[in-house]
């Protein structure tokens, strides 16, 4: 039977309103709003439309209720940017990784949760401590967060979204953590997306997004505090000569210098006027791009698996199948954390839309 | 009088290091940390902020390095140490002038009393039972009370793993071996160069294919 909320998880994943699908798919938006309100049952040319317009596999629309992404558990950055749509179709990704980790999870024992509930801190930065004193990290710097992340048991998928306003979210589902990072962004600034990801789960696993500004902002504490940790960042940087001298130095912490300034500015090894200076400089110098920037972090989990089932003869497109999945959006969900694939472009914007055969 | 064992090449010291379990990685951590530590002392504080910031971190981390490879920590006559779950060895953090010198022997920033006299005099003497049965001077000894030392003067930073004889005049009096961590001039290519010192940690989460 054709599943209703299905259509509507494709339709918010590609980022149509339910006019332009029916625009799009060359209906009426009156025989749309009834099909997905059950006042109407679809003919097979409707449903032959819709199929097409939205790209996803015939099948996909006759499997069970998907599992959707609690909203209110959620946590997006950039919460006053990020529009409606843009946060559904993330959302929808969502969904559709759940399937695949679950699809995953039948196949491969992954590393199971190791994480603090540390919900009662109030300190980000005590907490910080308290996470790297769980897992034995201490004061060292942290190599690869993805793997990190990974071998803690958090599922990382990619939300390979072309849009600045998405920079990552995070949720828990049936006790297993999710973090997505949009890997259009630089290595550095994922890194930190990660570690702030992190922070939502285990300092905001009872609470959503309601818990706003604040919320964010302890996040961002979290993660500096994580990715640089103050005995080793006073230890290593001391005085700062300028800012050749955090250029170098950001790479042990895998930062922006952006972010290795502000840490040195929080720490007060940066005075007021020192710290207004650096950032003037990095936005003049370098704008959007980061100097002397890392490679992408790749996820060892996904890496294993692909290899494995490639082993077996199991592709990529074997595996969009089985999920009954389009091809894109399995590519999407890994893109940058297997680093083989491109991405599909997303369009934002109505008058922007259009059908891809 | 035993002639004092000077361990300053990177070969013999990595390999004096394996009875203890450590490695020098893991002993520039602690020397981090007391550097660290002293970095905390503001001008506000006591005079004294800093070699007291050393000492509180000096300790926690020569604990921290080796109560994590199964030592026990361990405190008799106020001295604060760590301790070998299986053999009379312990090692104890001390803030010295000068560590890593050929041509010097540490002493303690603030002197030795008597505890120090008393465990050292316990722990060395047992090295030494009889003439007969006295350890050779050019064997490695693998017990006693060793003493991690750090001294920081500035950009010159040094550390050192050493055995003292004893104590007297309220200082350590001679060395029975020494095993230099941090040499003359090593810390500041450590210290410069920011991505020395500590690796970085690596993960590889472990993933294997079920059972059908």
């Amino acid at each position: 039977m054709f599943n209703v909320s299905r259509l509507e998880l494709a339709r918010k994943r590609r980022r149509y309103t339910a006019k332009s699908l029916a625009d799009q798919a060359g209906i009426s938006p009156v025989t749309l709003s009834r099909v997905v309100n059950g006042q109407q049952i679809a003919d097979e040319r409707t449903l032959d439309a819709l199929v097409r317009a939205l790209r996803f596999p015939r099948e996909f629309f006759y499997l069970d209720d998907f599992d959707p992404v609690d909203a209110d558990a959620a946590s997006f950055r950039s919460l006053t940017a990020i529009t409606a749509r843009e946060r559904e179709a993330a959302l929808a990704a969502g969904s559709l990784a759940f399937e695949m980790a679950d699809w995953v999870g039948e196949r491969y024992n992954l590393p199971s949760a190791e994480l603090l509930d540390l919900s009662y801190e109030r300190d980000p930065a005590a907490a910080a401590r308290a996470m790297r004193q769980f897992w034995s990290i201490g004061e060292r710097p942290i190599g690869n967060m993805v793997k990190l992340l990974e071998t803690k048991g958090v599922r990382v998928f990619s939300l390979a979204e072309n849009t600045k306003n998405v920079d990552a979210f995070s949720c828990w589902r049936n006790g297993e953590p999710y973090v997505f990072l949009n890997t259009f962004k630089t290595t550095e600034r994922s890194r930190f997306d990660a570690a702030h990801e992190l922070a939502h789960l285990v300092l905001h696993k009872h609470g959503g997004p309601q818990q706003g500004r604040q919320a964010e902002l302890e996040a961002q504490l979290f993660a500096s505090s994580f990715l640089m940790p103050e005995d080793d960042v006073r230890a290593s940087i001391p005085i700062v000569g300028g800012l050749q001298h955090i250029i170098r130095a950001k790479a042990r912490w895998g930062v922006s210098a952006s972010a290795l300034a502000y840490r040195l500015h929080k720490l007060n090894i940066l005075t007021d006027w020192q710290y207004r200076t650096f950032v003037i400089q990095i936005n003049r110098d370098f704008g959007k791009t980061e100097p002397e920037g890392l490679p992408p972090e790749r996820s060892a989990v996904w890496q294993t698996v692909l290899t494995d089932l490639w082993k077996q003869g199991v592709s990529r497109n074997q595996i969009a199948n089985a999920l009954r999945l389009p091809h894109d959006e399995v590519e999407n969900l890994l893109f940058g954390l297997t680093g083989e694939t491109k991405p599909i472009p997303r369009i934002a914007g109505k008058n922007r839309l259009r059908a891809v055969e | 009088m035993i002639p004092v064992r000077v361990y300053a090449e990177d070969w013999e010291i990595d390999s004096r290091l394996v009875p203890f379990g450590v490695t020098r990685a893991e002993l520039l951590e602690i020397t981090r940390a007391v550097v660290a530590a002293r970095s905390d002392a503001v001008a506000d504080d006591p005079a004294s902020a800093e070699g007291l910031f050393a000492y509180i971190y000096g300790t926690r981390w020569v604990r921290r390095v080796f109560r994590a490879k199964g030592w026990i920590r361990h405190r008799h006559e106020n001295i604060e140490s760590v301790r070998h779950p299986d053999r009379p060895l312990q090692i104890v953090y001390q803030s010295v002038d000068l560590a890593s010198s050929n041509i010097h022997t540490p002493l303690a920033v603030s002197g030795k009393g008597s505890g120090a006299d008393r465990i050292i005099d316990e722990g060395q003497g047992c090295l030494f039972v009889d003439e007969k049965s006295a350890t050779s001077p050019f064997d490695p000894i693998n017990s006693g009370v060793w003493f991690f030392c750090v001294s920081v003067n500035g950009d010159d930073v040094r550390a050192e793993l050493s055995l003292p004889a004893g104590v007297s005049g309220g200082n350590f009096n001679g060395f029975i071996e020494r095993i230099f961590i941090i040499r003359d001039g090593e810390w500041a290519g450590i210290h410069v160069t920011e991505s020395g010192g500590l690796d970085p940690t690596e993960f590889e989460p472990v993933v294997s294919r079920k059972k059908n």
